[in-house]
């Protein structure tokens, strides 16, 4: 009897050990999996995130690459480039990727847009208190000013330019909102792209406040998002918008580098943080053709170098010499060879300028063009411009635009714009007695989308 | 080796019921009062004189059971214990009087005595005697010895043990000692099976196991276990394609993307550290787990089959034996010429041509860019100097830097083995002491692998037998050194290392830099920047080091409350501690690269500042792994009225498994000193050439760590009825803190059920020349987990800073709440057989695998942010069948029995949601991209309509031939693509004949691999430009008109074009069938038992040859191709000679 009273304690002592088990059972399969892997979910984290080079390494190079402003030296160079895509643009073929897989121009901006996205799904999950509301509209406003930026560095690439009369039956890009994977978006119009695009600059305009620049040149401030506004105004041809834009942007910040006090002899003049910089992005780092300071098989074209006055110190500081011309130097996103394509103040002027020569404000537009040229030129040796008429003044300006944003990534779309106002510029290439050329408004200006993004998704290609 | 003797005194101290007695012709009277003087115990005779008989005794520390057993030895007694009483009872036949005996005298009944030993003079405990004919039975005690009371004169008794080949005998009183013989090819009647969570034996089971004995582990020579169940596992496949690092399958592959290493049990846990550092000489035997029934006791880990391994115990009543293994394996260099590649003339006639079309002009418009040396001297070439710079260039091309690599880089291999073992037991506890060493130099120069393994298990039977504790302690240390870590991989075919005087010679490093900037680079202010890869060799100047210490400690506690139900607790502890140095001297052309890369020199005042400073660069990484698993379990097993027999477990398992890393890297580093320089780690610096920067490493200290837990409930039940129903069922739960799927904590319930009939035990069993025939059937589920996946978005900091020099995070997994495990369904069908005398046995297994819920990885629309997509998107469905047969094909005094092992196993995709974009993707290796109707790994190819007139390959588009290369690649027409077949073997197995003549015995393995294809490197333009010359089929490309019709090769084109070299690349010219058949070993043993032995302490001194990698017998594609070494070279031959003795 005794034997059995043992066993009936052991089978109780049994069920205890094993409840007590249970107990702490919760504790231990709560347990964190890994120690460098996070939910995000608080600001600091979203901050984190908003801080990666995702979103500073992901512009389209492709503009760059099939602009005016450089050539090849000669045809072995050019069949010797690495990528298909970079033969392919120089030449504006058709087939431009030719068959090359994983095309970052398209893809970087979409790794952007999902990044912004994760963060504003993720802060609808966090309360708003007086505590954190300053922080959660700066963490906010940022993620939408991503959005709306790369959204619109995809729209200037893979779609035409912007056109009120044709906007709602012209394609525009896919709009995805969310940041759930399985939902594939097919294309918008041209009209809902930059209704998007707006729509989210403004809103981030607003939560930015009157936010300026800092030393973090990669956190939006409400300076970029005017910036940004009159940039996309202006390529819509909406000189009114732009102007105001600008105006809002130079007021809150408009401080310009006097070159006199850049190094034209050091390998890079100009760092990371730089006072004119706004908000900073750089092409993607894929093509060596685009690599402008590394590279001394495609030099800057000389009729472009013609266009500088020998006092200009741009072209000292720009373009550094070498064995077969002029290459690309000085950049403002400092140490890298990679073209810089984010905001800056200089840009700003230059819109407020031609939005200025084009409201026929002649005297407006060519002041705030001399305040720019006047730290561009030593000033024992600076003469103001002068126009007679505003049309005069605006070419002025275009011809200045050129001047100081190469190697930026805006050429290309001024050209399409210009081109849409009739400026009938053909640009043309000579490569093995052969001449390639693309005339104003030929369906070429609008990339092709990547194959393999059409065959995963089935959205609608470009006709080119 | 303090546990060792540590473990010693534990069990010397738990002797505590032995007895010791040593009498001759005493009454049994008197021998039991001094075994009662002993151990307290009390003996009662009732009807028995116990003065009345005469014994002679010899006791040595034996149990009550062992000293009773030898006292009423050939006396008519039996005895029980009950608490402290010894109760001794006349035997008597069932109800038969006095009277009777005499009439049963009359009738010609006699009892009969015997003992039963094996092949050695052991006793065997547990045989079965059974008198034909009749159903009295009766089974050998503990010391072999029987009695079968009134049999029949002249009956016959047949005895029999598992393992070993019946007798029959003719009744006798005193039969004496009966040898039983071990039987040969018993691999399907061995006894007991392990699933780690409980032994059974093999007739008494519903599911799919393999059991891989003691004889048939040893029978291969080599370090690790895995490798010896090659090609003697019925259902393993041992391939480069099974897509985990054991190379092996166990029944074809039914996932994806997540795990497909089956799962390795060892003593009862799972064990997750390296498979290396396991002794194969302590491998007792392995059995395989393959079907739900067998497997689905192991839950979510089961889904790829399950390897438990049981190591070596000692054994009761076994006087100490002393064993000694040792070999020594020889193997032949590597064939460098195997590869058929590009000769030097080629590769420098291609250079010749592509600098005549301005190939380098971009590299030679700088001067500091590498160019061959070739290049360098076409560069250089003037009409005055045209002749030197042609002959210098022809002379080039009678190098081949292979000679030079087989020369200075290769060697033979050699490995070396010793064990060194101790095991026994007494009546009341086993021991198993062992230690091992093992040295391996392989085929690479300067690289050298060390194992020290210990080993001590004991168990202790306590209270009776009611208590069993065991204690299983391995340590084991490995130690790896490779003194030239980055190898050398030739830039160029005629490269020269060394000249004739074996001094070394500078060459061009991947990546580096021109020879003639290198040359006077620096002005003195710079390191040496050439490469000299046999000075890095000579100097030792790239060295790794690496030492892992492994500690595993096992116990586990049995305790038997009543007689059918037993309480166990097994707690295992498991530590690897891994810690790998590398170190760079400035003997080493990286570190002096990556020091003169950004020195930085002030033009105007020549000084000179070296970010890096000047000394090695050193890298230490830490691996520690920890893991618990505790496990309490209840085993039920009982008979009821005879007929009725459950088996049955149920219990509960917390495994708690942490692994962490820790690097560090340094730089500046003296190895004398260990000191080391600080850094600056956010500066970006310009590069003393070109204009580029870097920042110099990120963290120099890294770290991180996963915790993983898991709960589970278990229960597993077999019910048998009369020996010849069995029914099988069991059920599992797994619940887990990955962060995997949101249903994780709910648990993943996984079961199986099963039913096996033996048919041979049936009344109207009709067929007599097949005495064995089971049939077995069963169904369940099995599961798989995928730690990289997850149910949340879940981010990570970035290893890099980002271009402001700050932390960031990075977003690791998209949100994907929908995600479930991955579930496998298993139905197996078997049939057992065994023909009269053995002389043929073997099963037949047909099974039925389906992939449910699998995880899926596939590209995505770049739209989403991401290029892969993972998800529960995909089924599969697989099946296939496991055939092994044993035939004795002569056993007389020359015996010679075969194993057959032929399995077939065929997956396909039933179900694949993602689509998997443009046919190039299909066909890319480097992915797998599932299509629904064929198997998961395919052969997919370009339809090819060969060359045209120019030498361009065509393809098709619709059914049109055509030449536009992106439209095809680009092309989602799955049409366009043609079907080869499957990528893994389909068809596999073996085949072993054992010879053998007293003690001598031969055996040889041949092997085979059919129903699959292989693509072969294939010539791409581009890549060739680029870098690599490794083309061989360079000299067969079209390359006049009217080769078309002789080769499948383009024609050179320059540029390359990509989508040309892809297109030909994965057209069907490239793709090999794979079927081969391989002699795959021979293995002699010669053992000698002889009396002279025994006087000088021998028991027994085998000695063994074993030859490996025969190389191949027949193979399918004509090119000359190995199909297990596409890349590289084939596992070079090998020879081991080695001794094994017993003390």
């Amino acid at each position: 009897m005794e034997n059995i009273n043992n066993k009936i304690n052991i089978a109780l002592l049994t069920i205890l050990i094993l409840s007590l088990f249970s107990g702490c059972r919760k504790d231990f399969l709560d347990a964190k999996p890994s120690s460098n892997v996070i939910q995000p979910v608080t600001l600091d984290d979203f901050e984190s995130i908003l801080k990666g080079d995702n979103f500073t390494y992901s512009t389209s190079a492709l503009p760059v690459m099939s602009a005016d402003e450089y050539t090849y030296i000669d045809y072995p160079t050019w069949q010797s480039a690495r990528t298909a895509t970079e033969r392919n643009a120089y030449i504006w073929a058709a087939d431009l990727f030719g068959g090359q897989p994983n095309i970052q121009d398209w893809a970087k901006p979409y790794v952007a847009v999902f990044y912004a996205n994760n963060v504003l799904s993720g802060l609808q999950k966090i309360e708003v208190n007086p505590d954190n509301v300053a922080k959660w509209k700066c963490i906010k406003g940022w993620a939408l000013f991503e959005r709306a930026y790369h959204f619109y560095d995809l729209a200037r690439n893979f779609c035409k330019a912007y056109h009120p009369a044709t906007s709602n039956t012209d394609l525009g890009i896919p709009l995805k909102l969310r940041p759930e994977i399985d939902e594939i978006v097919q294309r918008s119009t041209l009209e809902q792209t930059y209704q998007q695009i707006l729509n989210d600059l403004n809103s981030a305009r607003v939560l930015l406040g009157t936010s300026i620049p800092t030393a973090q040149k990669n956190m939006p401030t409400a300076a970029s998002a005017y910036a940004l506004q009159a940039r996309i105004f202006l390529s819509m041809g909406d000189y009114v918008r732009a102007e105001l834009a600008a105006d809002s942007c130079l007021s809150l910040y408009h401080t310009l580098i006097d070159y006199q006090t850049i190094s034209s002899t050091e390998s890079f003049p100009f760092i990371k943080t730089n006072d004119e910089t706004l908000f900073t992005t750089v092409a993607v780092p894929t093509y060596a053709a685009s690599a402008g300071t590394s590279n001394n098989f495609i030099i800057i074209n000389n009729d472009l170098l013609s266009l500088y006055h020998s006092n200009d110190l741009r072209r000292k500081i720009y373009f550094k010499p070498s064995a077969s011309g002029y290459i690309m130097g000085g950049n403002y996103f400092g140490q890298t060879i990679f073209p810089y394509t984010g905001l800056a103040t200089d840009e700003v002027y230059l819109i407020k300028a031609e939005c200025a020569a084009r409201a026929e404000k002649k005297d407006v537009s060519l002041s705030i063009l001399n305040i720019l040229l006047s730290k561009r030129f030593p000033s024992s040796s600076f003469a103001p411009l002068n126009a007679a008429t505003a049309k005069q003044a605006l070419d002025l300006v275009l011809l200045e635009r050129r001047k100081e944003l190469v190697w930026r990534g805006l050429r290309w779309d001024d050209i399409k714009r210009l081109n849409k106002e009739g400026a009938g510029i053909v640009l043309t290439r000579v490569l093995n007695g052969i001449t390639y050329s693309i005339l104003p408004n030929d369906v070429r200006y609008v990339f092709p989308i990547p194959g393999d993004e059409i065959a995963l998704s089935g959205i609608q290609q470009n006709n080119r | 080796m303090l546990f060792f003797i540590a473990l010693l005194q534990v069990s010397a101290k738990s002797y505590s019921q032995r007895i010791n007695l040593e009498k001759t012709n005493i009454t049994l009277g008197s021998a039991l009062s001094a075994i009662e003087k002993q151990t307290g115990y009390v003996t009662v005779a009732k009807d028995y004189d116990i003065d009345a008989h005469r014994i002679t005794i010899s006791l040595k520390n034996a149990t009550i059971d062992e000293a009773i057993s030898k006292c009423i030895r050939a006396l008519q007694l039996s005895y029980k214990i009950i608490g402290k009483n010894i109760i001794l009872t006349k035997r008597r036949p069932a109800a038969m009087g006095g009277t009777l005996k005499k009439v049963r005298r009359l009738l010609g009944e006699i009892d009969v005595h015997g003992r039963v030993l094996d092949e050695n003079g052991k006793v065997m405990e547990g045989a079965v005697v059974k008198v034909k004919g009749s159903s009295q039975t009766e089974v050998t005690d503990i010391l072999g010895d029987f009695t079968l009371p009134a049999v029949e004169e002249n009956a016959i008794l047949v005895i029999s043990h598992l393992g070993y080949n019946p007798i029959e005998v003719r009744a006798l009183v005193q039969l004496g000692d009966i040898r039983m013989q071990q039987s040969v090819n018993h691999l399907n009647e061995v006894a007991i099976l392990s699933t780690g969570y409980q032994k059974i034996s093999k007739e008494g089971t519903t599911g799919s196991f393999v059991l891989i004995e003691n004889k048939l582990v040893n029978r291969s020579v080599s370090s690790d276990f895995i490798s010896r169940l090659k090609g003697v596992t019925n259902g393993l496949l041992v391939d480069s394609e099974v897509g985990n690092n054991t190379g092996i399958s166990v029944r074809g592959r039914s996932t994806l993307f997540s795990e497909t290493k089956p799962l390795i049990v060892i003593d009862n846990f799972p064990f997750e550290g390296d498979l290396n550092t396991i002794n194969p000489n302590d491998v007792e035997d392995v059995t395989v787990l393959k079907d739900a029934a067998a497997a689905a006791i192991w839950g979510v880990r089961a889904g790829n089959g399950v390897i438990v391994t049981t190591t070596k115990k000692g054994k009761l009543n076994q006087q100490t034996k002393i064993g000694f293994n040792t070999n020594v394996t020889i193997g032949d260099k590597p064939d460098l010429y195997y590869q058929p590649q590009m000769t030097s003339a080629e590769f420098i006639e291609l250079e010749k041509y592509l600098y005549s079309k301005g190939r380098y002009t971009t590299a030679l418009r700088n001067s500091y860019e590498l160019i061959s040396p070739v290049v360098a001297l076409l560069s250089k070439e003037t009409p005055a100097n045209t002749a030197a710079t042609q002959a210098s260039i022809e002379a080039l091309k009678n190098n081949d830097v292979r000679s030079q690599l087989d020369q200075y880089f290769y060697q033979k291999s050699l490995q070396q083995q010793y064990y060194l073992s101790l095991n026994g037991g007494g009546a009341n506890n086993t021991y198993h002491l062992s230690a091992g060493y093992d040295h391996f130099s392989p085929v690479i120069v300067g690289v050298s692998n060390s194992r020290y393994t210990l080993k001590a298990n004991n168990t202790y039977d306590l209270v009776n037998h009611k208590v069993q504790l065991s204690t299983d302690i391995t340590f084991t240390r490995s130690l790896n050194k490779i003194e030239n870590l980055n190898g050398y991989a030739p830039l160029y075919p005629y490269e020269m290392i060394a000249d004739q005087h074996g001094t070394a010679l500078p060459v061009l490093p991947s990546s580096g830099l021109r020879a003639t900037y290198t040359d006077t680079a620096g002005n003195g202010n710079l390191l040496n920047w050439k490469y000299r890869p046999l000075d890095e060799l000579r100097k030792k100047a790239n060295s790794f080091n690496g030492e892992s210490t492994d500690i595993r400690v096992n116990t586990g506690l049995r305790y038997q409350i009543i007689k059918p139900l037993a309480f166990s607790v097994n707690y295992q502890y498991f530590r690897s501690n891994n810690v790998n140095k590398k170190l760079q001297s400035l003997d080493s052309y990286i570190t002096r690269n990556t020091i003169n890369e950004i020195t930085q020199i002030n033009r105007t005042t020549g000084a000179v500042f070296n970010p890096i400073p000047i000394g090695s660069l050193f890298n230490r990484t830490n691996n520690a792994f920890n893991a618990d698993y505790g496990r309490a379990q209840l085993d039920f097993k009982h008979t009821l009225f005879r007929k009725h027999n459950l088996n049955a477990i149920a219990g509960y398992e917390v495994r708690s498994e942490k692994a962490s890393v820790n690097s560090q890297n340094l730089y500046g580093y003296n190895p004398e000193t260990e000191t080391s320089a600080i850094v600056d780690p956010i500066t970006s610096f310009p590069y003393y050439y070109g204009l580029k920067t870097a920042r110099i490493g990120n963290n120099p200290l890294a770290q991180n760590s996963s915790t993983d837990h898991y709960i589970s409930y278990y229960t597993n039940a077999i019910y048998t009825f009369d020996s010849r129903i069995i029914l099988s069922g069991s059920y599992r739960r797994d619940e887990s803190n990955l962060f995997g799927v949101s249903a994780q904590k709910k648990g993943v319930p996984l079961f199986s059920t099963g039913a096996a009939w033996n048919i041979d035990k049936e009344k109207f069993y009709p067929l007599s020349w097949i005495p064995r025939l089971q049939i077995r059937a069963t169904y369940g589920f099995n599961g798989n987990v995928n730690k990289t996946i997850t149910a949340f978005t879940t981010a990570s900091p970035s290893p890099s800073l980002n271009y402001l020099g700050l932390p960031f995070t990075i977003i690791s997994n998209p949100p994907n709440p929908s995600l479930r495990w991955e579930r496998i369904k298993n139905i197996n069908f078997g049939i057992d057989f065994g023909l009269k005398k053995e002389v043929l046995s073997g099963s037949i297994e047909y099974y039925i695998k389906n992939g449910a819920d699998l995880i899926g990885t596939s590209p995505i629309a770049q739209q989403t942010g991401l290029s892969i997509f993972t998800g529960n998107v995909a089924d599969t469905h697989t099946k296939g069948f496991d055939i092994q047969l044993n035939s004795r094909n002569l056993n007389g005094l020359f015996k010679w029995g075969t194993t057959a092992i032929f399995n077939v196993s065929k997956d396909k995709v039933t179900n694949y949601q993602v689509n998997t974009g443009s046919n190039l993707s299909i066909l890319d290796p480097r992915f797998i991209h599932p299509i629904v109707g064929y198997p998961i790994l395919s052969i997919f190819s370009f339809r090819s309509a060969g060359l045209d007139a120019n030498g361009d390959p065509q393809g098709f588009i619709g059914d049109n031939i055509s030449k536009n290369y992106t439209i095809i690649t680009n092309s989602t027409n799955r049409n366009e693509l043609k079907f080869k077949g499957s990528a893994v073997p389909t068809i596999f197995g073996s085949l072993r004949n054992t010879f053998s003549f007293n003690s001598l015995e031969l055996s040889t393995n041949i092997s085979y691999k059919f129903g699959y294809y292989f693509r072969r490197q294939a010539l791409q333009y581009g890549l060739l430009y680029e870098a690599g010359y490794h083309t061989d089929d360079y000299n067969q490309r079209w390359q006049n008109p009217g080769d078309e019709y002789t080769t499948t090769v383009p024609s050179l084109v320059y540029p390359a074009n990509t989508s040309r070299d892809q297109f030909y690349a994965y057209s069907e010219s490239t793709v090999e069938k794979g079927d081969h058949i391989r002699l795959n070993d021979i293995q002699f043993t010669y053992t000698l038992v002889n009396a002279g032995l025994k006087k000088i302490g021998l028991g027994s001194v085998g000695f063994y040859i074993y030859a490996n990698n025969l190389g191949i017998i027949w193979k399918a594609n004509k090119r000359r191709i190995d199909p297990d070494a596409r890349a590289g070279y084939p596992v070079p031959k090998s020879i081991s000679f080695g001794i094994k003795t017993n003390f």
